[in-house]
């Protein structure tokens, strides 16, 4: 076991969380950086951290990483037995040496990590093919493309086999298949290896493909933290909407419209109800029964994590 | 001792040498033909003068070895910290580094250890060299006595050394260090180590020599010490 800036503990359970941060201060002068921050992940969690520009993420990481010291707070990261690099991480810079070729990267970080020849080399040709460099590998870096380097950067990161994966910004700026890529990649590492992953990003599609976990921080405060199915703008009913078989008679159209106030025709076949009660909502559906229409579909209007996110920072997504 | 000989420590010193073999090799190369030229045009004024005795002339070229690592150590060192440590934050490596649990000290006992001997052997190749050329071209030989010994590959490496390693702290920590790197050859070369060579010619050699190391053994300590009291923040903070 090991002691340092955190508290590293063997695994025993498997529900045990692998990084735990507890009313986590920051001050930069008087300014204050991170405001009371607290949240964890379990194995297999993937919590995506998003706020807009000078929020905290990437103060937050830099302290998980112990590149900063935090003011205040606790942080636990746990290790299995013997594990020296808990964490593995992708910064936006990338962190790669580019006169070296995408082998002698590897390489490296196997020596630091302490694995054998013998061991290492299995160890990256199968990285290297899981992320379609292998035939690559001879090559210097500095002529690689940049998602070829992002996907080098994350192979790197997870080749030490850390617990807690650290990822910040990690998609920025890179072609469609090497995103599509790196995102299998990662779910699949997450839940094969039953591991952590701490995820930045201002793309809420790539939050959303990867992550099961949302904490949102603006300003240095978590407005946000929930698991990412259950995240909703809890202080707005959700609208509802009913999509008809066949567009309603303007006759129809009428009489509801005089009944109830709250409602928007959004064309003959979609009406949107808002400031609606359930009694109300069975009450409207059965007047469009009765009046021999046939109701396609009810739902909410399920807002999406972009909605969600800019709603919860109030709109200023610098 | 631990983190000299440890296998983090070799794997930093493999990854510089392969960068180093990438990136400065011509620099190396116009390194030792430019202090080869200075050296041969300066015996040669040397060697042409016939007020002096052929063992006197022999003595005085392995004094003139003193300033073939003068001119080799601090140039070529300070151009390989800057690749070596500067290049290395700006491309966020290092912060990668010493995110995954890598502790500054090992990091730099591994820098400062690739220079020190890829710089050493600079100045080695080019006294061999030199060291022939004059025995082929002009028929003499380059005396190298003991206190030239001591001088010039001990003395002066060392204490050379011990400024290097100040001049990586800087590179380490400061955030725009390039004028560091543009001063500190020229200032060592032109001040310091001339000053340092006046000295030594007028004291005692024993006097000269523990003088010189308790220098550079200082030098090299306040800097172990400065490098162990960096914060990860402030090598990262670029």
């Amino acid at each position: 076991m090991e002691k340092g800036e955190y508290d590293f503990i063997t695994i025993i359970h498997k529900d045990m969380n692998i990084l735990q941060v507890r009313n986590l201060k920051k001050k930069y002068g008087k300014q204050i950086v991170l405001n009371d921050i607290s949240f964890q992940l379990q194995r297999g969690d993937v919590l995506g951290y998003i706020g807009p520009n000078g929020s905290g993420k990437t103060t937050t990481i830099k302290i998980i990483c112990d590149l900063i010291k935090k003011d205040d707070g606790e942080i636990t990261i746990y290790s299995r037995e013997g594990q020296k690099q808990n964490i593995g991480v992708v910064f936006e810079g990338l962190g790669l040496y580019k006169r070296l070729t995408a082998w002698e990267n590897l390489e490296f970080a196997a020596k630091l990590a302490g694995y054998n020849e013998n061991v290492y080399k299995n160890m990256i040709l199968n990285l290297l093919d899981q992320v379609n460099l292998l035939d690559v590998r001879d090559k210097i870096v500095k002529n690689f493309s940049k998602g070829m380097a992002k996907r080098l950067s994350i192979i790197l990161a997870v080749l030490h086999d850390p617990t807690l994966l650290i990822l910040d910004e990690p998609f920025d700026g890179i072609d469609t298949k090497s995103h599509h890529d790196l995102i299998n990649f990662l779910k699949e590492w997450v839940k094969e290896k039953e591991r952590a992953i701490l995820f930045t990003s201002h793309d809420m599609a790539d939050v959303d493909a990867l992550c099961n976990k949302i904490a949102i921080i603006d300003k240095g405060k978590i407005v946000e933290y929930s698991d990412k199915a259950s995240i909703s703008i809890q202080d707005e009913l959700p609208n509802i909407f009913i999509s008809l078989y066949y567009p309603l008679e303007d006759k129809i159209l009428k009489d509801i419209k005089d009944q109830y106030n709250n409602l928007h025709i959004i064309n003959t076949s979609l009406i949107e109800v808002s400031h609606h009660t359930p009694a109300m909502i069975n009450k409207l559906a059965l007047d469009l029964i009765n009046q021999q229409q046939f109701i396609k579909e009810i739902y909410f209007d399920k807002k999406s994590l972009e909605d969600i996110y800019l709603h919860k920072i109030g709109g200023n997504d610098k | 001792m631990s983190k000299i000989c440890n296998f983090q420590t070799k794997a930093v010193i493999w990854k510089e040498a392969i960068e180093i073999k990438r990136s400065s090799l011509i620099y190396i190369i116009g390194t030792i033909i430019f202090v080869l030229v200075m050296q041969i045009m300066a015996a040669n004024q040397l060697l042409t003068n016939n007020d002096l005795p052929k063992a006197s002339k022999e003595i005085l070229l392995g004094y003139s070895i003193i300033y073939i690592s003068i001119m080799c150590i601090p140039f070529l060192g300070s151009t390989l910290l800057s690749r070596l440590m500067y290049e290395e934050r700006l491309d966020s490596a290092v912060h990668v580094l010493l995110a995954t649990g890598m502790d500054q000290i090992t990091l730099w006992i591994g820098k400062m250890f690739i220079t020190y001997f890829v710089t050493y052997i600079v100045f080695i190749t080019t006294t061999v060299i030199y060291y022939f050329y004059i025995y082929i071209m002009y028929e003499y030989s380059v005396i190298i006595n003991f206190e030239i010994f001591l001088t010039a590959f001990i003395i002066m490496p060392f204490l050379a050394f011990g400024f290097l390693s100040l001049l990586g702290y800087t590179y380490w920590v400061i955030k725009n260090p390039q004028i560091f790197g543009m001063i500190f050859p020229i200032a060592f070369t032109i001040g310091g180590w001339n000053v340092a060579i006046k000295y030594i010619e007028r004291t005692p050699t024993a006097l000269a020599i523990a003088i010189v190391i308790v220098v550079a053994v200082v030098i090299n300590t306040i800097t172990y010490i400065l490098v162990k009291k960096t914060s990860k923040s402030q090598i990262t903070n670029i």
